[in-house]
């Protein structure tokens, strides 16, 4: 939390952009991006239609657009599952990439292509880090599930032996009738930081035996994830890993106008208003301002998930009524999609508050390592004592603005917790920088012009 | 978590079940601290402890048929206008929340909603705009079961999206696994499948609170930002039954106050006993609420203003110190407690400040005439001596007041008592003083456990090594002065200075 140097660095970067967006195009002329003898849309109706489902397009769960190494990926997955199922063997994968770079959209793709090319002959188990949080609630979902696949019954009150039993039976069950059981372990990492690795020791001894055919898949976005794993975990994993890396920019670039242009043949959506829809993303597409806004957003994350986000809200912003998409969208998204959390609470701070921020930047002027709101209400007096302005308030007041700074969160309670003395001897830092500090004072309408230069000069008495 | 009713199925009942962050929530919603209850006047519904509790009873009220709102239902094109009209000063915000929203069937990511606190009505916005929305489809509700048949389907977008609404969110971070379990709920739709769920957290605490580092996955942030002066006034100002006059009165205290908090909350609560000064002179009918009144009124308030600030302020409690639950400090503002103290309690406040203040090894120069380091050898203050003094105080001032043990306060207790009883001729006090002079009763000690209760003293935690408890003194300097002035104690000759 606390702003290092390359942090502050990068929002210092992110703020400049910020600002020569902002500043370059302020106000939209939104006929500069559609030509006048491109037909106007009249109907709200099939704007709301063509809304819906670029919507659904964005945040269904089927996005179909894959890019060229995920498609690359998807072929590996394939063919080790078709191996597997062949020759009865067992196996384990792991699937590392960033999140939202498409792991588990290629996995579950290619589950759908290999059930239907072997159908009956595999019975998959999906299990998240998240949800199943120690090795009993694992092994009793696991259990579950192998019960709904072969329509047995499942007994609640099932013991974690009896489940650990069942789940060996089942295996060899299973291999007999040479079906393969695909366990898929989403957030592995998690499973990892588990105490003892049990569940994976479990499933990675059964594995080393002739009696059971079965493959595992972790699913991470912890690029490190098999280091995680203890020794004797290590030895009976395959370590074999498929890396999902976020696609070039250029690639996004090429993708992004495919995800937002209208179907021409659908029997919901008017052709002549779905080409005219399609020619002026096209057009969006080629000017220089959204280029230049794609590139703001893609120097961030290059996550697919990213982007998506993005032109969701994109999307979102278009004006029914215009029936278009104009660059006034494209802005207002990527002022939404990245937000200056730490500038926008400066923005609406009060006066005292800004007081209190700027004494507490002078005391780390002065080389003071810990304060707590005693020895900032001290500085913050001394400053008052020396240029008398009418904002001086009595402790209480100032401790109640104090408050308020913690829970803007622009100050933290420096050892986390509060200690029972009462919150003003708690020592606090700082959350923002000098640099934010300073561009929050500028933008905040309140700010007094003297508090400016208490901040400015830190000799400034 | 599993739905109880046999029909359609709740929505919420497709989360994969024997799952441990469930178990997770259901265990801690029973303690989870409903903090900011005293928050929410200004809400129309109250918060519920739990934000996973609250999302299943919407979506169980969802389920029978109810509105959540208590207004009747509104037409889609009506909704913006009726709701600028509700939560003034917040047409941006509700034009993106609306067009994030967009049709009942229109999938969305899950939406973040953040704001400081008191910001509050605009969180209700949310609520109520989405609740208008699911209020009008809640027909169409999914069952796990149609779902599997659902995928094959040509997707239309005929299936409404169920909201799910998780209020605050950032008391989740308090809880143990609280981190996997904000996680875990934003990808709901994930793993239960479904694609028109409709997740909106709201939190007082902004994304980078929960996002950051852990490499989540980001929900889309939107910022309620606090009020500016006019909307506060715009504010303030609605369901006020004599806006001409409140406006006049809004012009002459708001910019003041709200230099010092634009929490509306905060604000209203102060002005209210400022705006009955205000109309005093109306009620007496000394003044006429005419421009010439206005003016008067102006000038008649202004001496006010300050003082009002300065009380007002501190005396309303933040949910902060709330959650503090009772360690806040007791501050000169609670000055009615100094007459509902014997003299006894008194005197034991003072020698316990006393001890919180000066070093142990002091208390012989104070407070023995006899002995101590009577000699008092006077150095000159060398460069290097003053800098130590001052570090030495900014230490004292990081740390707080200091503990002591039992034994310390009840021996200055006696010495004062002592010493000062018998200037004073009171009746209390003379059988006090026989009592406490010569031996320790149970009275006295009854009245150290009174004073922990009222929370003027502190009973920390027993010392490892010694095992007797240590105790410290919570009052302020201010109330101790007080206190003092009102025995005529000379404080001052017993505090040790840096």
């Amino acid at each position: 939390m606390e702003g290092s140097s390359p942090t502050r660095r990068r929002r210092k970067a992110v703020a400049e952009e910020e600002n020569q967006i902002a500043s370059s195009t302020d106000i939209p002329k939104e006929t500069d991006i559609v030509p006048s003898k491109r037909p106007r849309n009249n109907d709200p109706a099939l704007a709301r239609r063509a809304i819906s489902l670029l919507r659904s397009r964005l945040c269904g769960h089927s996005q179909p657009l894959l890019l060229p190494e995920a498609q690359e990926n998807e072929r590996k997955i394939f063919e080790l599952l078709s191996e597997t199922i062949r020759n009865a063997s067992n196996n384990s994968i792991l699937l590392l990439g960033p999140r939202g770079c498409g792991k588990s959209l290629v996995l579950n793709k290619v589950m759908v292509e290999i059930q239907h090319e072997y159908p009956e002959r595999l019975s998959v188990i999906r299990l998240s880090g998240l949800l199943h949080t120690d090795d009993y609630s694992a092994l009793r979902e696991i259990a579950k599930q192998l019960c709904v696949e072969h329509q047995l019954v499942f007994s609640k009150a099932a013991s974690f032996d009896d489940n650990s039993q069942f789940l060996t039976t089942m295996l060899r069950e299973c291999a007999l009738s040479h079906k393969s059981v695909v366990f898929i372990l989403d957030d592995f990492d998690l499973f990892a930081q588990m105490s003892k690795q049990k569940l994976l020791y479990n499933l990675l001894n059964i594995m080393q035996s002739r009696e059971a055919q079965a493959l595992v898949i972790g699913v991470s976005c912890r690029l490190d994830a098999d280091q995680l794993l203890e020794k004797r975990v290590r030895s009976r994993f395959s370590h074999r890993k498929i890396l999902f890396n976020p696609p070039s920019a250029d690639d996004l670039q090429k993708l992004l106008p495919q995800l937002l242009s209208l179907p021409v043949d659908s029997s919901t959506i008017d052709t002549n208003y779905a080409e005219a829809f399609n020619a002026s993303i096209q057009d969006m597409f080629k000017s220089k301002d959204v280029k230049n806004i794609l590139l703001s957003i893609t120097k961030v994350d290059l996550s697919p998930r990213h982007m998506l986000n993005f032109l969701f809200l994109v999307v979102c912003a278009m004006d029914w009524k215009y029936g278009f998409l104009s660059l006034s969208n494209f802005k207002q998204a990527c002022v939404a999609l990245r937000r200056q959390t730490k500038l926008e609470s400066m923005r609406d701070a009060s006066v005292l508050e800004l007081y209190l921020l700027v004494s507490m930047k002078r005391l780390e002027g002065k080389e003071r390592e810990t304060y707590n709101f005693i020895t900032v209400f001290k500085e913050y007096k001394s400053l008052h004592d020396s240029h008398s302005t009418c904002d001086l308030y009595p402790q209480e007041v100032c401790q109640r603005a104090f408050e308020n700074l913690l829970d803007r969160q622009l100050i933290m309670i420096a050892d986390g917790r509060r200690s029972s003395i009462g919150i003003e001897f708690c020592p606090v830092k700082l959350l923002v920088s000098s640099y934010e500090i300073e561009e929050g004072l500028k933008s905040s309408p309140v700010c007094p012009a003297i508090l400016l230069q208490w901040f400015a000069h830190e000799e400034f008495k | 978590m599993r739905a109880a009713d046999g029909g359609g199925g709740n929505p919420i009942c497709c989360f994969p079940s024997g799952n441990g962050s469930s178990r997770v929530t259901e265990g801690n919603a029973l303690h989870s601290p409903n903090s900011k209850a005293g928050e929410t006047s200004r809400r129309t519904r109250s918060r519920a402890a739990s934000p996973l509790k609250a999302a299943i009873h919407q979506s169980h009220s969802q389920h029978e048929g109810q509105h959540l709102s208590e207004e009747a239902w509104i037409a889609p094109d009506m909704l913006y206008s009726h709701l600028v009209d509700r939560f003034p000063a917040r047409n941006s915000e509700i034009n993106q929340l609306l067009g994030l929203l967009g049709e009942p069937c229109d999938l969305l990511f899950p939406l973040f909603v953040y704001g400081g606190a008191s910001t509050g009505f605009l969180i209700d916005a949310c609520t109520f705009a989405v609740s208008d929305k699911a209020g009008s489809i809640n027909k169409g509700l999914v069952s796990p079961q149609k779902k599997k048949g659902y995928r094959g389907e040509e997707r239309d977008g005929s299936l409404p999206v169920v909201y799910l609404i998780f209020d605050n969110v950032e008391l989740l971070l308090d809880w143990s696994g609280g981190f996997r379990l904000i996680s875990a709920l934003v990808r709901l739709s994930e793993f239960s499948g479904l694609e028109n769920l409709g997740l909106i957290f709201i939190s007082s605490l902004g994304p980078d609170a929960f996002f950051s580092g852990t490499g989540l996955l980001e929900a889309i942030p939107i910022y309620m930002r606090d009020y500016a002066d006019d909307d506060l006034h715009q504010i303030l100002l609605k369901e006020k039954p004599n806006r001409a006059l409140y406006s006049a009165f809004l012009s002459a205290v708001l910019k003041p106050f709200s230099r010092v908090t634009r929490r509306v909350t905060e604000l209203s609560e102060a002005l209210e006993p400022l705006f009955q000064k205000y109309t005093e002179p109306i009620r007496r009918g000394t003044v006429k609420p005419d421009d010439q009144g206005k003016r008067k009124l102006f000038s008649f308030i202004q001496p006010h203003v300050t003082s009002a600030l300065h009380q007002t302020c501190s005396l309303s409690f933040s949910a902060n110190s709330l959650l503090l639950n009772g360690q806040k400090k007791i501050s000169a503002d609670h000055l009615e407690l100094d007459f509902q103290l014997s003299l006894c309690s008194k005197y034991l406040l003072i020698s316990a400040f006393i001890c919180s203040r000066n070093p142990a090894t002091l208390d012989a120069t104070f407070f023995d005439s006899s002995g101590g380091s009577s000699k008092k050898r006077r150095r000159r203050s060398s460069q290097t001596a003053v800098e130590k003094k001052e570090l030495e105080r900014q230490e004292k001032l990081l740390k707080g007041p200091g503990t002591f043990p039992l034994e310390r306060l009840l021996a200055i207790f006696c010495c004062i008592s002592a010493d000062f009883a018998d200037e004073l001729d009171e009746i209390e006090l003379t059988s006090m003083d026989q009592r406490s002079g010569v031996e320790m009763s149970s009275d006295v000690l009854m009245q150290v456990s009174t004073l922990v209760n009222a929370n003027l003293l502190y009973r920390g935690s027993s010392d490892l090594l010694e095992g007797a408890p240590r105790y410290r003194c919570n009052a302020s300097d201010d109330l101790i002065q007080a206190v003092s002035r009102s025995v005529n104690f000379p404080l001052s000759r017993y505090l040790y200075r840096m």
